[in-house]
């Protein structure tokens, strides 16, 4: 293991970091991938790696982590993405392919991708014309 | 799911859904013993004694379990290793935690193979910034031992929220799946 980078990683975020996002605040971003039985198994792992990769290279601020199974096992792999702790949005039959059109869509320009987004109740994209 | 490194993600995140703060995973080729061992132990919420058989059970899903988050991953690793002439355990004391295992054979031809193990612990690991794991995979196929404690003591106080600065998540790559970006992948075996 490769400690002694560390340092120079938390030197380096510790000079870039503002003071509103230090200590234990959550990024404002959060992509919650359905990680249950059938979601791995259609393949929320490879679904998970790619937005982890391309959040990488994106060099953007979110949280992607995973929960059980959303409950939908006909349409995983899927994800909710919350803005601010709500605002959710989910995604559907997800492939690693489509990762970076959804990334640049949904967090760099704010507008919901229609064509992957599933009707769940509370979904933000419910709503007509709303942009996230 | 045809991968052992699958069903491996799955068991952690029951540990993750009941709330551990600590998950430690073996997968361990004993050649001398011609045994494959795999176990996963955590310090989640634990079950009380009724409710492993109901887990075990992939037929009893009553909205009490539903409410537990406990669907088909135990009875299909249960089936894995059974299938495979090995032992499954499982042993949870309420508000400790719990432990899963199974052993087999290391040469029976049902076995899995151990699949994408660096893209299991990768998930596990980047993807939970508050918990802490300890991985030993020694098999044929793989060698890797990771610990996440001395990482998080080597960022210091700020741990969790560094855990995913894009500088990190490269780092839990290279460090776990051994893929770097112009695609060379270390330690090839």
């Amino acid at each position: 293991m490769k400690l002694d980078e560390l340092k120079a990683i938390r030197d380096k975020a510790a000079a870039a970091m503002s003071q509103k996002q230090k200590g234990d605040k959550e990024p404002e971003w959060k992509i919650v991938m359905s990680m249950g039985t059938s979601g791995i198994l259609y393949g929320a792992r490879d679904v998970l790696k790619k937005f982890m990769q391309e959040v990488e290279s994106m060099q953007l601020h979110v949280l992607v982590t995973q929960s059980g199974s959303f409950g939908l096992d006909d349409i995983e792999p899927m994800c909710a993405i919350y803005h601010g702790g709500r605002n959710k949005v989910v995604y559907g039959r997800l492939k690693p392919e489509m990762v970076h059109e959804l990334l640049e869509t949904h967090i760099v320009k704010g507008e919901i991708l229609k064509q992957y987004r599933v009707v769940v109740p509370g979904d933000i994209g419910n709503e007509p014309g709303r942009t996230v | 799911m045809y991968e052992l490194s699958a069903f491996i993600l799955d068991l952690a995140q029951n540990s993750l859904t009941a709330g551990a703060r600590l998950v430690k995973l073996w997968v361990v080729a004993d050649q001398q013993a011609n045994v494959l061992r795999v176990t996963i132990a955590d310090n989640g919420s634990g079950m009380p004694a009724a409710m492993v058989d109901k887990a075990l059970d992939p037929f009893v899903t009553s909205k009490a379990a539903r409410k537990k988050k406990i669907g088909l991953g135990l009875p299909l690793f249960r089936q894995l290793v059974e299938s495979c002439c090995g032992t499954f355990r499982i042993r949870s004391r309420q508000g400790i935690g719990t432990v899963v295992s199974g052993v087999y054979p290391l040469d029976n031809v049902d076995q899995p193979v151990l699949g994408d193990m660096g893209g299991t612990m990768l998930a596990l690991v980047a993807g939970n910034p508050r918990v802490d794991f300890r991985f030993v995979v020694r098999t044929p196929e793989s060698d890797k031992t990771f610990d996440t404690r001395p990482v998080r003591e080597a960022l210091g106080p700020d741990a969790a929220a560094l855990w995913q600065s894009p500088d990190m998540l490269k780092w839990f790559r290279q460090e776990l799946t051994g893929e770097y970006e112009d695609g060379v992948v270390k330690g090839e075996r």
